[in-house]
């Protein structure tokens, strides 16, 4: 299982929260370790001054020893918690914070050995039981040789509700949006087939199915079936621009050859052109860089403008196409002499539904007033810009550009193109980066041919092991690295590594160089490049075939210590070897959680601390990206059908057989289906 | 004998005007009007070509579709989608399942008899037996 390094110095421990609340919800208690060098505490300092900046110090402030036990406070402290200084020299700090106890503090001043500090989110619990939620902050103090710890206790009840109000507002304005355009693509789906309906029966007419036509009513229905063609036009528009707009569009940027593209669409438009006596001219330098687009969509982009300048041209005018190159730009102009477009309305053409008062529509037809608002959409995805200028009575150019093709933009291009699309499916993305050999000295980039080849047989071991699909893979070949894209909700749970290096042993005759790897798990925090430097940092030697995983962890969690010993037991005798902790402890285990990152948890959800269930809630609510699978163990079969029901993997009934607890974890850590290491291959023979 | 189209297309108004855009090209019709019933009265008509809509009360089209081709019956007879779903998805499917055409709706009967047309004359399966 590979883990990330990235959070080697953050431990994250969760506990579950119990007791009476009156003013938040009760929120299971959060450490975040940072590392920070302490300062040491002047001990020249007076004893007023220091008990001066006590006092007047914002946070409640309380000191103990080393043991926890409660040796000063102040002012603030008291306000918060309604006791007196007295009593709470009596308490001792894991009193005061709902769900902590001794492992904490063991925690906490490991942590302060390791010159780190922690920041603890919890409930604290005042006189009256009730509780506010806080924000405790942790240092040493160096008072007397044994050392104080010094809690700094934020009362963190205002900050808890508005950002609760704000997720719901967040939340519920996503619903609000998806629901939009849910609506408005059943609509504009609905609406298609009544207007099939009448564009038959009425082409049906008009083509003399149905008896013979006069002129005067064929004319008629031209017009009707010319209407017919314009609502097919609309609903379309509709259903792309609400589909470009919430994101749900997939776009497929790659290097694309402009000059074909611009011959295509003027070789398309040439005939329309022709009926209404229109010049369409195409004008190029004789070879233009690639560009990097979705060829697809930038053809719908040149069909939109030049059908545009063909529709609101007069007979006899002039329409050029254009392509420069400005620097690592190409820009396309689509000119015409037409009637031009008003100042005040140049600015507002490409908002949606924003239809134009012209002054000559020379052919009597509009367009759906959304074609500019989709091209502004595909553009500002292609990080182009795109405008107009216009002159009335002399004529309009609009213009757009597209960046020419690099190797580096293409791949934050595919990254982005890839990221924008599970994001509007609330889906996230695990990079996994894969480099042959070392990366190449600086300047001294590989050449294609170098790697390609190479590449070539990573792919498919890769694409096997990853069960994965051609689309979902890209060769950033000049940096000898191949990048394949995850979908994080499924693969990233699977022993990744453990997969690739099985498959990749039955290829190892046809990749001689080292391998490197790095996985990183789904993130949105991260623009495509720092993501993939992220990766780059944790690039580490991929071991090649046959190979040892390191022995899978289990967490034990049973209040019942013959019980517990007992499973540790059947689990050791099994002759599977695997790493073991046990605890009777709620509280113990999220600690344990939090920090060694078991593979599985068998939790027995009848616990003396904290119920089990809450005990499950927190560990997978707060870290919902771990891969640990949970084996929970009850007496009462609702409990089990309950915590079945939230998505845990498996549950035992007691009393239960030892020898199904056995095969139940081997299952769910994948034992059973591990393959006999395969031999190294000898090169075949012709 | 003129060939016979089989319809298969809930929306009845849009059912008439396919058979007589069909019985003005020459072939015979039949239709049914959702997904269940339309297997067995394939089976029974034994149709040269099925005209097949995917939004279906009961049973989508793709589904129809599949219980056409696994029926020895049915199997070789060709079918074209005529639907509203104009996503490159729905399209990829129908190719990948094996359609004659696709179609989609709203739609030119003129193009819709040319297919018909130019799948009946093809050397298909059906055709071809």
């Amino acid at each position: 299982m590979p883990r990330d390094e990235s959070f080697a110095r953050t431990v994250r421990i969760a506990i579950p929260f119990e007791g009476s609340v009156t003013e938040a919800s009760p929120k299971a208690p959060r450490a975040v370790v940072k590392k920070k060098g302490l300062a040491p505490l002047d001990e020249s300092a007076g004893a007023a001054p220091f008990q001066e900046l006590l006092q007047s110090l914002y946070d409640g402030v309380l000191i103990t020893n080393a043991a926890g036990l409660i040796m000063d406070v102040n002012e603030r402290a008291m306000d918060f918690l309604l006791y007196t200084k007295a009593e709470l020299s009596r308490l001792n700090i894991v009193n005061i914070i709902a769900g902590a106890n001794e492992a904490l503090l063991e925690t906490l001043r490991r942590n302060i050995e390791q010159r780190r500090y922690t920041l603890i989110e919890a409930s604290c619990i005042r006189k009256d039981r009730t509780t506010f939620p806080a924000e405790i902050a942790t240092n040493r103090l160096v008072l007397t040789p044994e050392g104080h710890l010094c809690f700094f206790v934020r009362n963190i009840t205002k900050r808890k509700k508005a950002e609760e109000a704000l997720q719901q507002t967040v939340t519920r304005l996503k619903e609000m949006d998806a629901s939009k355009s849910r609506f408005v693509a059943n609509v504009s789906h609905e609406l298609r087939t009544p207007l099939t309906i009448i564009n038959t029966f009425v082409s049906l007419v008009n083509d003399g199915i149905a008896g013979a036509v006069s002129d005067q009513q064929k004319e008629c229905l031209v017009t009707v079936l010319r209407n017919c063609e314009r609502l097919a036009g609309l609903i379309d528009d509709v259903l792309d621009l609400g589909r470009i707009e919430s994101g749900r569009e997939e776009f497929h940027r790659a290097r694309v050859n402009l000059t074909d593209l611009l011959k295509q669409c003027h070789h398309d438009f040439i005939p329309q052109c022709l009926l209404r006596h229109q010049q369409l001219n195409l004008e190029m330098p004789e070879t233009l860089p690639d560009v990097l687009c979705d060829r697809d969509k930038i053809a719908q982009v040149l069909t939109n403008l030049v059908g545009n300048a063909h529709k609101f041209t007069p007979e006899e005018g002039i329409i050029t196409l254009r392509a420069t190159q400005e620097n690592d730009t190409i820009r396309i102009d689509i000119e015409d002499n037409g009637p031009g477009i008003r100042p005040e309305d140049q600015s507002r053409i490409f908002e949606a539904f924003v239809q134009l008062a012209r002054s000559e529509d020379s052919s009597g037809s509009k367009g759906t007033g959304l074609g500019l608002a989709i091209c502004k959409h595909i553009i500002d995805i292609h990080e182009g810009a795109i405008q107009v200028k216009s002159i009335p009575e002399k004529g309009s150019r609009f213009f757009f550009t597209l960046p020419t093709y690099a190797e580096d933009k293409n791949f934050d291009a595919f990254i982005g193109d890839r990221l924008r699309y599970m994001e509007a499916r609330d889906r996230q993305l695990a990079m996994l980066v894969l480099q042959i050999g070392k990366l190449p000295a600086q300047g001294a980039a590989a050449t294609p041919e170098d790697t390609t080849g190479r590449l070539e047989h990573l792919r498919l071991p890769v694409m096997e092991a990853l069960d994965c699909a051609e689309e979902q893979m890209f060769a950033f070949e000049s940096n000898r690295t191949l990048i394949v894209l995850l979908d994080g909700t499924e693969q990233a749970r699977d022993g990744v590594a453990a997969r690739l290096q099985r498959s990749l042993g039955k290829q190892r005759h046809e990749i001689t160089d080292d391998i490197c790897m790095a996985y990183l798990e789904p993130t949105r925090a991260h623009t495509p490049r720092e993501w993939l430097a992220q990766a780059l940092t944790l690039l580490k030697p991929l071991p090649v075939g046959p190979m040892e995983t390191p022995p899978a962890r289990v967490l034990i969690v049973d209040d019942d210590a013959s019980v517990l010993n007992l499973m540790v037991r059947v689990l050791h005798e099994s002759g599977v070897g695997l790493d073991l902790k046990s605890t009777t402890s709620g509280y113990d285990a999220c600690i344990h959680f939090g920090e060694w990152n078991p593979d599985l948890v068998v939790l027995d959800l009848h616990l003396p601390d904290i119920d089990g269930k809450r005990v499950y809630d927190s560990m997978t609510k707060r870290l919902p990206h771990r891969a640990t699978k949970f084996l929970v163990v009850s007496g009462y079969r609702s409990d089990i059908d309950e915590i079945m029901q939230l998505g845990c993997d498996d549950s035992l009934c007691k009393p239960f057989d030892f020898d199904e607890f056995v095969m139940k974890v081997k299952r769910l850590l994948n034992l059973d289906s591990r393959p006999t290491p395969v031999p190294l291959e000898a090169p075949k023979h012709p | 004998m003129s060939a016979k189209i089989f319809i298969i297309e809930d929306e009845s108004d849009l059912v008439r005007a396919l058979v007589m855009m069909l019985k003005s090209a020459g072939y015979q019709t039949a239709c049914a009007v959702d997904g269940i019933s339309a297997v067995d009265r394939v089976r029974e008509e034994k149709p040269d070509l099925i005209i097949l809509d995917i939004c279906l009360p009961g049973c989508n089209g793709f589904e129809v579709f599949q219980q056409l081709r696994q029926d020895p019956a049915t199997e070789r007879i060709p079918i074209v989608f005529l639907t509203a779903r104009s996503t490159v998805e729905d399209r990829q499917k129908a190719r990948h399942l094996g359609a004659a055409g696709y179609i989609v709706k709203p739609f030119q009967w003129t193009n819709l008899i040319k297919l018909v047309q130019e799948v009946l004359a093809a050397p298909g399966p059906a055709a071809g037996q």
